[in-house]
């Protein structure tokens, strides 16, 4: 079905964000022929140049601009986040106590299994969702490219708080999805509560999370060479998932990695959806330091929230590395 | 160095700042510290308007109490709260710790029962949480005692339960189990928790009071353990829930004055005015909780005299909480019935 010259994309245009119009605008000055050299990326040449002096006055400037933003980190994240750590290893003494009491109390790692289970759910369903809405975004005019940006962009503006508050009535007995259940037969189909409600919330809250990080990489893929990939032989669907499907990994990687880390310590859809027989660890943790005032325990568990985090971004590192070169390459080729 | 002192004197403007918006032009001035809503507004025409009048000394509302700010703000030294209502096992606690030892010289605590006073608190009032049951869906077969509560074949329905595990849940658990009343405590917790094993996936256990009074309202919840400021607010609201009196969870709160707070002196004059008969008649007529003087009895509506414990028609079946107790187990009770909630 892909084939009109119209929805042909030039290569390796820069990854740009979230553009639209730009990129629709590039896009009709060229690609008009099958196959060509792409024309980008010879604007730019890094490496050829000698470093000059006004090259290193700019990298000091940078350097100073970027001060504000490193000290407001280390002031308001870094200090904070250091004083949490350092209170889960010296609270009430010294030692690896509220670690080992996180393995040992029998509900941690019960709580914490259900929220990497929660975060791979939402990240797989998003993911899901937003792919063909992704590349759906990519074939379609110019105009109607706007409609589905918007309709992404407006929910992902409305106040978190309103979302989860809508689905909050929808997933409450003798909501819409009550009645909508007990209509077809279904009786007490009462998600409020639950995981099930909480998931279900998260993907909704975290769609627009996946759909542009997947959008931004699928723009930048030149379409054409799917079409080399018939032209020497290769059917539609497998062009796609040999060609197509590749080139749009560090899309997926990346959208996936932003939606799971992020579920992974959200917390108001769990605390105002969930319930505490079902908590996530943000919730656990909110009720040691409210409850408990067991700041250290909530220390530990933070500090393994945060440790999770960073080895999943070191693996998505790994994976993402080897995608965007092959992207790369097949630019250059 | 230098970026390590930058917090430090962030913290020191935003006291500063803190500070300034307190105390005003310095007149006395008293920071008041409750559960906000409508409870709160309570407090303030039945206790702070009044003491303004008399004495000149001003308020500024703060809330919800949160007994993590309050450690916080003790520990760190820089007490911005003045006067704080929580629950009495706190108060007991955190007594000498957190909070301050109350100046009997200028409270009376005569007018208390012996066992509710402590070093730290009087009442300012009491709350009973009450077994009550939406009477749309109990037609038939109604329950009658606690024990209905905890027997899902019998009464099925959705549960909803208060977001405080020290004002009678599990009370009412042993209760429901056939402990007797006065051979309650010390609880034993295990037991308490099997009981209420049964009824766990169908209870929700409430974050907020509000949550409890809307989910009544709403008709998501058949059977409930709330509170008695709750109810009332519910049945006016023209929920149709009956109350079961078998027997009656009785707790209270405390006034108390935060360790190091500034107006130490005018928080303890304004608790002694607070716990005045007329002042403690006054809150409870507004905000349907019984009096703190158990002698000096609210006029009550119609509705309120159906949720009230302490009527004569009600009052065999009060059960009173043991303050006591709870402050010296509140913090492993509550670890071990926050694991056994999230496991």
């Amino acid at each position: 079905m892909p084939s009109n010259n119209r929805d042909r994309r030039p290569g390796s245009k820069p990854a740009t964000e979230v553009d639209t119009g730009q990129v629709a605008e590039l896009e009709d000055t060229s690609a008009v022929m099958l196959v060509s050299k792409p024309d980008v990326g010879l604007d730019v040449e890094p490496t050829t140049a000698a470093p000059d002096p006004a090259r290193r006055n700019r990298r000091t400037v940078a350097g100073w601009v970027l001060l504000p933003a490193v000290a407001v980190l280390l002031v308001f994240f870094f200090y904070p986040l250091a004083i949490i750590v350092w209170r889960s290893f010296t609270e009430p003494a010294v030692g690896l106590d509220n670690y080992s009491a996180l393995f040992t109390d029998g509900v941690s790692v019960t709580v914490l299994l259900r929220t990497l289970r929660t975060a791979l759910i939402v990240g797989l369903a998003t993911l899901v969702i937003a792919y063909p809405y992704a590349y759906a975004m990519t074939r379609v005019s110019r105009r109607m490219r706007a409609v589905l940006t918007v309709l992404v962009l407006l929910p992902f503006w409305t106040s978190v708080m309103a979302r989860n508050f809508a689905w909050y009535l929808l997933e409450q007995r003798g909501g819409l999805i009550d009645r909508f259940f007990s209509a077809i037969g279904i009786d007490g189909v009462v998600l409020l509560g639950s995981v099930t409600g909480v998931t279900v919330a998260m993907v909704q809250v975290m769609l627009p999370f996946m759909v542009l990080p997947l959008y931004s990489t699928m723009s930048t893929i030149d379409l054409r060479l799917m079409d080399a990939a018939t032209s020497l032989g290769a059917s539609r669907p497998k062009s796609f998932a040999r060609v197509y499907v590749p080139l749009s990994l560090p899309g997926v990687v990346s959208g996936f990695s932003l939606v799971f880390i992020v579920t992974l310590g959200f917390f108001i859809t769990p605390a105002l959806l969930g319930s505490p027989q079902q908590s996530l660890v943000s919730q656990v943790i909110e009720t040691r330091v409210g409850d408990l005032l067991d700041f250290p325990g909530a220390g530990a568990l933070g500090t393994v929230l945060l440790v999770v985090t960073l080895l999943v971004l070191f693996a998505v590192s790994r994976v993402a590395r080897p995608a965007t070169a092959l992207n790369q390459a097949v630019d250059r080729a | 160095m230098r970026r390590t002192r930058t917090p430090g004197c962030l913290a020191l403007v935003l006291l500063l700042a803190t500070a300034c918006g307190g105390s005003g032009s310095g007149e006395p001035s008293l920071t008041f510290v409750s559960t906000g809503s409508s409870f709160q507004e309570n407090q303030k025409i039945a206790w702070q308007q009044p003491y303004t009048e008399q004495s000149g000394t001003k308020f500024r509302n703060d809330g919800p109490v949160d007994e993590a700010k309050l450690r916080t703000m003790v520990e760190a030294g820089k007490v911005t709260w003045d006067v704080v209502d929580t629950s009495a096992a706190a108060a007991e606690q955190y007594c000498g710790k957190y909070v301050e030892k109350l100046d009997f010289s200028v409270i009376d605590r005569s007018a208390f029962p012996p066992e509710t006073v402590s070093e730290c608190g009087v009442p300012a009032f009491y709350y009973s949480i009450l077994f009550m049951y939406d009477t749309r869906k109990f037609t038939a077969a109604k329950p009658t005692t606690i024990a209905d509560f905890f027997d899902p074949v019998r009464f099925p329905g959705r549960r909803i339960v208060p977001p405080d595990v020290a004002t009678g849940l599990l009370e009412y658990a042993l209760l429901a189990d056939g402990v007797p009343a006065g051979q309650l405590y010390p609880l034993d917790v295990e037991r308490a928790l099997r009981k209420l094993d049964v009824i766990k996936p169908i209870t929700t256990f409430a974050k907020t009071y509000g949550q409890m009074q809307q989910s009544m309202v709403d008709g998501q919840v058949d059977l409930t353990l709330v509170s008695t400021a709750r109810a009332y607010q519910t049945l006016k609201a023209g929920a149709p829930f009956e109350t079961v009196w078998d027997k009656t969870m009785v707790n209270w709160n405390d006034l108390v004055v935060p360790k190091g707070s500034p107006n130490r002196d005018q928080a303890m004059k304004f608790i002694a005015f607070a716990s005045k008969p007329e002042q403690a008649v006054k809150f409870s007529e507004l905000a349907s909780v019984q009096s703190a003087h158990q002698n000096a009895t609210p006029k009550f509506d119609e509705i309120q005299r159906r949720i009230d414990a302490f009527a004569p028609e009600h009052k065999h079946t009060v059960v009173l909480g043991n303050a006591k107790w709870w402050a010296q187990n509140f913090d492993a009770v509550t670890a071990r019935f926050s694991k056994w909630l999230a496991g």
